[in-house]
């Protein structure tokens, strides 16, 4: 008796663009925009499905950079939907979704319950008029909290059978590094709570089974190629002296994977087609209702270098497979196919030879060597780019992977030379 | 390496072909137009290089023989290597007899030369040299420049404005139409899209309060209409009243004229009015029935008609009678007819019956036919007699036959009398051989004779004959039987002697069954008659029974029944007018005898009524009524207007309603209401404006609340940031790639290029017998310069064209010199370069060939036998195709 379960999720990001998507498409775009709130909807279908006793979310909602009123409002029908079913939710908020960037407007219901800020506060959950866990919150009034926050919350004197806290920021391994509220293992593991349901990192991991729990659900929905693999949250059943039962469900509805295909050897444009479409197959088999989205790295010295790097041979390639696919129900969408490959030129003969080309081969390779002279090269030849605004979008720090800079620029050359294209 | 042996197995037009015995220096290969020159060419460079992978440029044999072959080298190293490559590009090293296909053998010995250096440097032909003028200035000078540098027809200019095309495509510092600058483009406007749709976050809440301010200014508003409105209904009402308020007091100033209301008994004047028109009536009546009116006659009238009426009283009594002899007229006229024509009838028929009579039998009546039972027993049996008769007919018909036929059969031969014959015959041979004395024999024969006459009967057949005729006898005596028996029963029954045939007696026993229907027809057709008469007789006495009661009756039995019956309905009819006139009387009287005591009581009545007021007179009566009824009246009538003020103002208003209207005068009251009206017209209008302005704030919430671009747009736009990003890669690694090209560019020429020069220079000088001392390239590299005797500074195209050619040659010697610096020597190749040259060229170019093949093997191919002329004939080695 008196167990609860609830469901654990946190950094929604509802509303967020998708970053690192080379090509857009009308279809593909209507699709996305809509990946966030299909997650958050599978979430409150769990929580309604397996009859949770309540629902935490850890911060970033919304991006209040965004300033997207659809997000703040869609998000407000969903915990009408969850009160409608008589399940609370508790929400802190976080660096992204600070307590006054919320709609003064929005009218939350009755037990939808933010955390206030400055101080940690405790609710109690009650059912049948018995008190069944203690939950702990607090949330962040601006972007940046430098504090750390963990050590505001403490057991009361006479705490429920399951305590629960709700913390949204950066656990560090022995010192504290990152600006999102940061604090130690140690902070939390001796307070007494058996649960602790943090935010902010994106990536799912527990840290900790049990005595007490800790866990990052990370966000239901990838956004960047920097957030491959499943997504989704946690379905967490805690008993009085018991093991927590952690469950991880998946619920991301377009899951990003960035996949390498070895080329070696391959000497047809078909082989490749097949290997790229057994990559696609191996996603299909996880058994999530997610559609997919991929991007391609080819790698290898292979014969269909030549083709490989004409932007057109990618372009069909592209095209061949992303043909008639962000209609479907669960859509594979392929961002991109980066040639990594290597030109099945003998470059030792060439280098070998006496002539121009092979002094070219030879500057390259002297130039790979002498780092510093090449970052030189490159920072001056980045200032010839006259155009502040875009450099400003690109990024102040400029290109930094310099040997793949020199690489292709090679490829280009070379290419140039023995193929006149 | 020196190629030495060419052994071509099938390669285009060759087949089984052999060149042996190249050797270092100068090899001149003399083959007409279309002898295989270039073929051959190609097979050196395939066989040592590889053959090409399109199979049309493979040189398949035309005639013949494996596709392929095989060259034999010197190697510089001192190795003896055959090169053997089939046309699947296939190939095979031999040394010393032993076989290998070490790719990288092969490439050691080719001093990692490759088919496009080879062609590049070692191999130049005509087309070459031609082609090279054809080019403007600026290309000329490169393609030289990469002839030199040994890139073949690829130029580094090109290479080089190739890849500043990618640059200016993808970013140009003042260009509005690159990449860049059309991705900026977009990403400004993307960006200014999304800062529109984020406005909407703050003005949610602003739109918000503004809609909760406008809701609370409406309500508000409502109330103090629907106030106002109330205010207004109420005076309405009360000016709706005012006419009921006169009315009332109209009434109130009336009654106080009248008498007291006083308590009389209700309907008084109605029913003495009715008591009045009822006496009226009464008396009209009492008029009625003794004068008579226009439905009935009065009483005096009926009387006389009663008296005068008189009839016909004893046929009356005679109804049925006459009923009987009405209904069966028709019958009589009908029985007589039918009794003339049965009579008729009947005696055709007994006629008839007389005649048929006769011809049966003339004794006969028509008892004896009535009488003649069993006429189908009788015709049996006649039957059966005619059988019996045919039967023996038949028999002995049979029998006469058979007869005939055993006669027929019958030998003529009496064989009886043959017989006696014989015995006589034997007789006589007894007698004979008794005279003989032969006893015996004559004894035997007597015997013979003896046996045979009295053995006839057991040896002849029996002569059937006679029995035949003894039957034929018994049917006649049995023929003979039967007529008898036949006659006598004919005339039992027809009481007939004649002689008749079965078939005659047949035939009358028909006639008399005929006879007897008649006979019962006309029986029949009797009694039919009878019965006719009968009736008519009936009928007839009836009718003539009526004549003593009847005057006038006609005689005749029709027209007499036509008359009795008139004469009866006369005598009803009247008989019956009566009876109702009685009645009538009867009714009159009595009805009479009634009204007139109603009449007394209704007198009594009337006088009891006015004496219920204490009145004798009945106009009094009336008069005192009507005022007590008018006083009724204007009570009542007040009391209604004071309802009907109730009903319009409310329950329990109308002193309200009174009073206000004694204090207010009708005008002032209208023009109140009218003040009303149009404020209430003032701020119904304010309402329609609020709402408008609600709808339209709650439209605009709507619409923003509707919005749902916003991520989409920001996703493009990560997008396009991500395309700028790739494109500034890609822009960066071609200005990288560009800035190397130069660079090394600028180092080849400034160290590379000074060897290929002056090694260039140096041939060119020679080649052209001194005219021409020095080449030199510019460092910006865009030309070549070469120095005449005078050291006057020559731009290429300032050159004829044979001394362009020479330059040409020139340099790809010079090259080939820097190359091999570093390199295995291979064989040059020259196609028919010589072809453009005057005689003095000729012999120029062949000298420096001769010095420049003094250690190296140079191949000639040329189709003009002139051209060995121009070498030492001691030194070359001319082969023919």
């Amino acid at each position: 008796m008196s167990a609860v379960r609830f469901i654990h999720t946190a950094d929604l990001h509802l509303d967020t663009p998708f970053r690192g998507l080379s090509v857009m498409n009308p279809e593909l775009a209507r699709r996305l925009k809509d990946a966030t709130f299909i997650s958050f909807r599978r979430i409150t279908d769990l929580c309604i499905a397996r009859n949770v006793d309540f629902l935490i979310i850890t911060g970033d909602v919304f991006d209040s950079e965004n300033k997207s009123l659809a997000a703040q409002l869609k998000f407000s029908s969903e915990m009408k939907r969850l009160s409608e079913n008589g399940i609370p939710t508790y929400i802190a908020c976080g660096n992204h979704d600070p307590y006054d960037t919320w709609l003064g407007a929005l009218n939350l219901p009755e037990n939808v319950h933010r955390f206030s800020t400055g101080k940690c506060e405790h609710l109690v959950f009650e059912k049948k008029g018995k008190v069944l866990a203690d939950i702990h919150g607090i949330s962040y009034r601006e972007a940046s909290v430098k504090e750390n926050l963990a050590r505001k919350f403490s057991l009361p004197a006479t705490p429920a059978p399951v305590s629960v806290a709700v913390l949204h920021g950066t656990v560090g391994l022995s010192v504290p590094h990152a600006e999102y509220a940061p604090f130690t293992l140690d902070d939390i593991t001796g307070k007494g709570f058996d649960y602790w349901a943090l935010g902010h990192i994106h990536k799912s991991r527990v840290l900790r089974q049990s005595d007490p729990a800790v866990v990052y659900p990370g966000n239901p929905q990838g956004r960047d190629f920097g957030e491959t693999g499943l997504k989704g949250c946690y379905v967490v059943d805690i008993q009085k002296d018991h093991e927590p039962k952690i469950e991880f469900i998946p619920t991301q509805a377009i899951r990003l994977e960035n996949i390498s295909i070895d080329l070696t050897g391959v000497t047809r444009i078909e082989e490749l087609e097949n290997k790229i479409t057994d990559a696609i197959e191996s996603f299909n088999d996880t058994g999530n209702e997610s559609s997919l989205i991929i991007r391609i790295l080819l790698t290898g010295r292979t014969a269909l270098h030549k083709q490989l790097i004409r932007k057109e041979e990618i372009q069909q390639l592209l095209e061949h497979f992303n043909e008639g696919q962000p209609v479907q129900d669960r859509f594979t969408w392929t961002d991109s196919i980066i040639a990594g490959t290597r030109p099945d030129i003998d470059i030792e003969t060439i280098r070998e030879g006496a002539g121009f080309p092979s002094e070219i081969l030879k500057t390259f390779e002297a130039c790979s060597k002498d780092t510093e002279k090449l970052k030189d090269l490159i920072m001056a030849l980045e200032d010839e780019f006259a155009n502040p605004k875009a450099k400003k979008i690109i990024g102040e720090s400029g290109l930094q992977d310099h040997t793949g800079i020199l690489e292709n620029a090679k490829d280009i050359l070379l290419d140039k030379i023995f193929t006149g294209k | 390496m020196i190629i030495k042996d060419i052994h071509i197995d099938g390669f285009g037009i060759f087949k089984g072909k052999t060149i042996n015995n190249l050797r270092k220096g100068i090899n001149i290969i003399e083959g007409e137009n279309e002898a295989g020159k270039s073929t051959l060419l190609k097979f050196i460079r395939y066989t040592l290089f590889g053959y090409p992978r399109l199979k049309e440029q493979r040189m398949m044999p035309l005639n013949g023989g494996n596709h392929g072959g095989r060259i034999r080298i010197f190697h510089s190293s001192g190795r003896d290597i055959t090169f053997e490559r089939n046309g699947s590009d296939q190939l095979t090293l031999y040394e010393h007899d032993q076989a290998s296909q070490d790719k990288t053998m092969w490439f050691q010995l080719l001093g990692n030369a490759n088919d496009k250096i080879y062609e590049n440097i070692y191999a130049f032909s005509l087309d070459e040299l031609v082609g090279t003028q054809s080019l403007s200035d600026s290309g000329m000078e490169d393609r030289i420049f990469s002839i030199g540098s040994g890139m073949g027809n690829i130029s580094v200019g090109s290479v080089g404005s190739s890849i500043q095309e990618n640059i200016d495509r993808i970013y140009n510092p003042r260009g509005k139409q690159q990449v860049i600058p059309i991705i900026m483009n977009k990403i400004a406007d993307l960006k200014k899209r999304t800062d529109e749709i984020q406005k909407n976050l703050p003005a949610y809440n602003e739109l918000n309060e503004a809609i909760i301010n406008l809701e609370r200014d409406h309500a508000n508003l409502e109330t103090e209409i629907s106030e106002a409105r109330r205010e207004k209904d109420r005076l309405a009402n009360y000016l709706k009243c005012y006419d009921n308020f006169i009315a009332i007091r109209n009434t109130e100033s009336e009654l106080s004229g009248m008498p007291e209301l006083k308590d009389y008994p209700p309907g008084g004047p109605d029913k003495l009015e009715r008591l009045e028109v009822q006496i009226t009536a009464l008396k009209q009546r009492i008029r009625e029935i003794e004068d008579g009116d226009d439905d009935s006659p009065g009483i005096p009238d009926i009387e006389s008609e009663l008296n005068a009426l008189s009839f016909n009283e004893k046929i009356l009594a005679e109804e049925a009678d006459v009923d009987y002899l009405d209904r069966n007229l028709q019958l009589l006229i009908q029985a007589v007819k039918d009794r003339d024509e049965t009579q008729k009838l009947l005696n055709i028929c007994n006629i008839q019956i007389e005649d048929d009579l006769k011809s049966i039998n003339s004794k006969w009546n028509g008892q004896n036919i009535t009488a003649f039972d069993e006429v189908l027993i009788h015709q049996d049996r006649i039957r059966a007699f005619r059988k019996e008769f045919d039967d023996i007919s038949n028999r002995r018909i049979e029998i006469s036959a058979s007869r005939r036929a055993v006669e027929d059969g019958r030998s003529r031969i009496n064989p009886g009398n043959l017989l006696i014959l014989f015995a006589v015959l034997a007789l006589l041979v007894s007698l004979a051989l008794f005279w003989q004395k032969l006893f015996l024999p004559g004894a035997l024969s007597a015997l013979a004779a003896i046996l045979i006459f009295f053995s006839r009967k057991w040896i002849l057949a029996p002569n059937p004959l006679p029995e035949y005729d003894n039957k034929l006898k018994e049917l006649d005596n049995q023929e003979q039987a039967l007529r008898a028996e036949y006659r006598k029963y004919i005339n039992a029954t027809f009481d007939l002697d004649d002689d008749l045939s079965t078939e005659t007696a047949l035939e009358l026993l028909t006639r008399i069954n005929s006879l007897k229907k008649e006979i019962s027809d006309s029986r029949g057709l009797n009694s039919k008659l009878e019965e006719k008469k009968s009736f008519i007789a009936e009928y007839t006495s009836r009718a003539i029974a009526f004549r003593e009661i009847l005057i006038d009756a006609p005689e005749e039995t029709e027209a007499l029944v036509r008359h009795i019956s008139v004469e009866y309905k006369n005598a009803k009819t009247a008989s019956e007018r009566k009876e109702a006139l009685e009645k009538l009387i009867y009714e009159k009287r009595k009805i009479l005898a009634r009204t007139k005591s109603a009449l007394d009581e209704a007198s009594t009545q009337i006088e009891a009524l006015l004496a219920s007021i204490g009145e004798k007179d009945p106009d009094e009566f009336r008069a005192k009524y009507r005022t007590n009824d008018r006083v009724i009246s204007l009570r009542d009538e007040r009391k209604e207007k004071l309802a009907t003020i109730e009903v319009i103002a409310g329950k329990g208003e109308s002193q309200k309603v009174i009073d206000y209207l004694e204090n207010n005068s009708k005008e002032d009251i209208t023009n109140r209401l009218s003040a009303m009206e149009s404020e209430i017209a003032g701020k119904s209008e304010s309402l329609k404006v609020l709402h408008t302005q609600l709808g339209g704030k709650r439209n605009e919430l709507k619409h923003i609340e509707s919005e749902s671009e916003l991520t989409e747009i920001l996703t493009e736009l990560e997008t396009e940031k991500q395309k700028l990003g790739l494109a500034y890669r890609e822009w960066i690694e071609n200005k990288v790639a560009l800035k190397i090209l130069t660079d090394v560019r600028e180092r080849f020429e400034r160290e590379k290029q000074p060897e290929v020069i002056r090694n260039s220079g140096r041939i060119f000088s020679k080649i052209t017998d001194g005219r021409f001392s020095r080449i030199s390239a510019t460092m910006d590299k865009k030309e070549i310069l070469v120095f005449d005797e005078h050291n006057t500074a020559k731009k290429v195209e300032q050159l004829s064209r044979g001394t362009r050619e020479q330059l040409l040659i020139s340099l790809r010697l010079g090259f080939i010199e820097e190359y091999e610096a570093h390199s295995e020597a291979l064989p040059v190749v020259v196609d028919e370069i010589f072809v453009n040259f005057d005689h003095e060229r000729t012999i120029r170019a062949a000298e420096i060939f001769s010095e420049f093949a003094s250690d190296r093997q140079v191949i000639i191919f040329t189709c003009h036998p002139s051209t060995a002329d121009y070498f030492d004939r001691k030194n070359i080695n001319l082969v023919r195709l």
